[in-house]
């Protein structure tokens, strides 16, 4: 998934000043053990996070009444880096409320009523500190498991996570952070839309042109290159599959030309209006440089195309049916549901090139 | 006899000294007048213009973070500098190709072009601009492929005029200009512009009334022919060119021409979208129909013409170009010829453009089987 690393560190360093910055359980630190605490902030400040949980396992135990809660929202902090995201929920849960419990459903309960938080102006800031907390680790638990999440389970944690910010936002209490968070859950969700492969059908005809070689022997067995040239109209129809960034598809096409046959000297072989078709199939891989409306790239393309080329007296033509492989460069221009495409490329056994443009349509 | 016609296209409407691009709609510019003096496109830009020339269109690679668009716009005046007159605008533009035709052929050279080097003086005067005077002088080579142009002179003006805009909406010009008609692109080998008059070197004096509203253009432009050529050979007339917005960057149009000098008539109509795709890419079609008429004998020769024109913006600065056009000289005649080929157009640093092209032509004919050409192109346009 993308680029909301970039996001991460922010959200990390404003966890770090929010977390030391403020003293809203300061009151209640007398009670603490002071060096075991500073030393968890140190271990926990400078990435030892296994010196710190060793501390907090045999030092402290949070189901005692006297732990105070700057204790237990520092191991809920320390829970969550270690990837213990279970325990750290379970920690600012309990935290919640042990302190805020009747704030807490009223702030549930209103902005579940309003669907948003216009009216939670007066919610305590400690709250909104474990709120931001808790969606901190939601975002981590998006980030890692947005695909194997269920889609009620992402639909809650979004809502946790917006409400967080929305609250924080709505009582002008760590903006910086609501923001932040913000942005990292909306790249988040962008990364998803992105990467999700989609996959459609589609119709089209177009134009299309190409050259050929075909081989007139006489009697003699003396043989003359001739060469075609072909212009008809083809229809295809396919199968896409693409995201945000790329998008490959396979078809396949039949079209019906008409073919002006000779070589130098029109009086050696000359003829014009022949019937000519080519059935293709074909496989290609488009990039969509910086949005989903433009994309170019490859095709690899599997022919076979005949004629119905006449032999002039005690002559015969050969190669009057060939099956050929190609490889064309493709561009493609869509405002949806409609895409023009033009394509140029090469036939092997076939000079020059063979070119199409035409319009198809994705249903 | 096709194929010595398509050579002699190629030759001749090689060269371009255009700077109109009117792919820009990709990017939500469907009026031409927002970036230059010349309400339709080519010649000098407006200082806009050059802003936005040296940063939504330049790729940023090659320039440090330190420096800003903002920076980069302030600095896209006349060699490198904010303008610090308020009346004055000078420009100078280079154009240089390198070509090789036919490159299948064994006598197949490559060939370097100065295609156009020029000053150009821009004076624009009173409130909001409303009067300005383009007056352009340089060195453009005579044009190749054409006999009897031997005392024509290399150096020679190939734009001036004075413009004044009563309002924002109604614009007049009057001086040399190039002719109103049809979609206004660069390349002057399309057979849009090479084979309706409308290439480099057919600029000509006259008027043009250009009006319009939100979401349309329409623009009359009467003419005498170039003054400096000679009198017999002058086309005087008439073009229009309507436009309208159908949505947003998507552009439709139709314009008509009927002009004629002692030995030729011409009359031409075309259709034309303009239609901005995705983030910086369009399409360009023009339909288009020629009818000549030879004064002395009354031959009449109508003529039709396609130009489909991709641009895809691959990454800030660079466009990838698809292009197929059609051709055919003479509509009473099965024969006629396709070009096509993949192009890329990149501006690496303000003031600079590359580009680089592929032209296959084929020529369908019921008559006979030639082999198709292949020619390489190479441009470097450069402007301060």
């Amino acid at each position: 998934m993308g680029s909301h690393g970039a996001v991460a560190p922010v959200v990390l360093k404003i966890f770090i000043l929010l977390l030391f910055s403020f003293p809203i359980f300061a009151q209640q630190r007398a009670d603490i053990n002071r060096i075991h605490y500073k030393q968890m902030v140190e271990y926990y400040e400078t990435g030892q996070l296994d010196k710190a949980l060793e501390i907090l396992k045999t030092n402290m135990n949070l189901n005692r009444s006297d732990v105070s809660n700057d204790i237990m929202f520092l191991a809920a902090a320390i829970y969550h880096k270690s990837g213990n995201s279970g325990k750290a929920l379970s920690t600012l849960n309990f935290l919640i409320k042990k302190k805020y419990l009747s704030e807490h459903k009223k702030t549930l309960s209103t902005y579940a009523k309003d669907s948003s938080a216009t009216n939670l102006t007066d919610v305590s800031k400690g709250l909104i500190l474990l709120y931001l907390q808790k969606g901190l680790i939601y975002v981590d638990i998006l980030k890692t498991r947005y695909e194997s999440l269920g889609e009620r389970q992402r639909t809650n944690l979004t809502r946790m996570i917006r409400m967080a910010v929305e609250v924080a936002l709505e009582v002008g209490y760590k903006e910086d952070f609501a923001d932040a968070l913000l942005a990292t859950l909306v790249q988040i969700e962008q990364d998803y839309k992105d990467n999700l492969v989609k996959e459609n059908w589609f119709i089209g005809f177009g134009y299309l042109t190409w050259r050929d070689e075909i081989t007139l022997k006489n009697a003699a067995g003396t043989e003359l290159q001739i060469r075609t040239t072909n212009s008809g109209l083809m229809v295809n129809g396919g199968k896409r599959w693409a995201n945000a960034f790329h998008e490959w598809s396979l078809s396949g096409g039949y079209a019906l030309a008409d073919a002006t046959v000779g070589n130098d000297d029109p009086n050696l072989y000359f003829q014009s209006g022949v019937s000519t078709s080519i059935l293709t199939t074909s496989a290609d891989w488009h990039w969509r440089p910086n949005s989903d409306s433009i994309a170019f790239g490859f095709e690899g393309m599997l022919a076979f195309r005949t004629g119905d080329y006449e032999a002039p007296p005690n002559s015969e033509i050969e190669g009057k049916s060939k099956i050929t492989l190609g490889a064309l460069l493709s561009a493609k221009w869509r405002i949806d549901p409609v895409e023009f495409q033009t394509k140029i490329g090469k036939l092997l056994g076939m000079p020059s090139s063979f070119v199409s443009l035409g319009l198809l349509y994705h249903f | 006899m096709l194929r010595i016609l398509t050579f002699l296209l190629f030759i001749s409407g090689i060269s371009q000294n255009a700077f109109a691009y009117p792919q820009f709609i990709g990017h939500g510019y469907t009026s031409c007048l927002t970036c230059h003096y010349n309400p339709y496109g080519n010649g000098p830009l407006t200082d806009y213009g050059r802003a936005l020339a040296a940063t939504m269109a330049t790729d940023r690679a090659f320039i440090p973070d330190s420096v800003t668009d903002e920076e980069l716009g302030e600095r896209s005046g006349f060699f490198f500098k904010k303008a610090e007159s308020t009346w004055f605008r000078p420009n100078i533009d280079y154009r240089g190709l390198w070509y090789k035709r036919d490159i299948d052929s064994e006598t197949s050279e490559a060939e370097i072009i100065h295609m156009d080097a020029n000053i150009t003086l821009v004076g624009k005067f009173l409130e909001n601009d409303k009067l300005v005077t383009v007056f352009n002088f340089g060195y453009a080579p005579q044009p190749r492929g054409r006999t009897g142009l031997e005392d024509e002179p290399s150096y020679r003006t190939r734009e001036h005029y004075i413009g004044y805009r009563f309002t924002p909406k109604l614009g007049v010009y009057v001086g040399l200009m190039d002719k109103v008609f049809g979609i206004r692109i660069p390349d002057h080998i399309a057979f849009s512009r090479s084979t309706n008059g409308l290439a480099m070197n057919d600029q000509s004096h006259g008027f043009l009334v250009h009006t319009g509203g939100e979401k349309w253009e329409l623009g009359i432009n009467g003419f005498m022919g170039n003054l400096a050529q000679d009198a017999q050979l002058r086309q005087v007339g008439a073009s229009a060119k309507f436009e309208y917005d159908v949505a947003s960057k998507v552009r439709v149009g139709a314009s008509v021409l009927s002009s004629k000098s002692d030995f030729l008539e011409t009359y031409l109509n075309a259709f034309h979208a303009k239609v901005g795709v995705g983030k910086g890419s369009a399409l360009l079609i023009e339909l288009g129909e020629a009818t000549k008429t030879q004064v002395a004998g009354a031959q009449e020769i109508k003529s039709r013409y396609t130009l489909t024109q991709g641009y895809f913006q691959v990454r800030r600065g660079t466009y990838g170009i698809m292009n197929v056009e059609y051709f055919n000289q003479n509509i009473d005649n099965q024969s006629y010829v396709m070009r096509f080929g993949p192009g890329i157009q990149y501006f690496p640093v303000p003031r600079i453009e590359l580009r680089a092209d592929i032209y296959n032509t084929r020529i369908f004919s019921d008559s006979l089987v030639s082999e198709d050409t292949w020619d390489l192109t190479g441009q470097l346009h450069l402007w301060f």
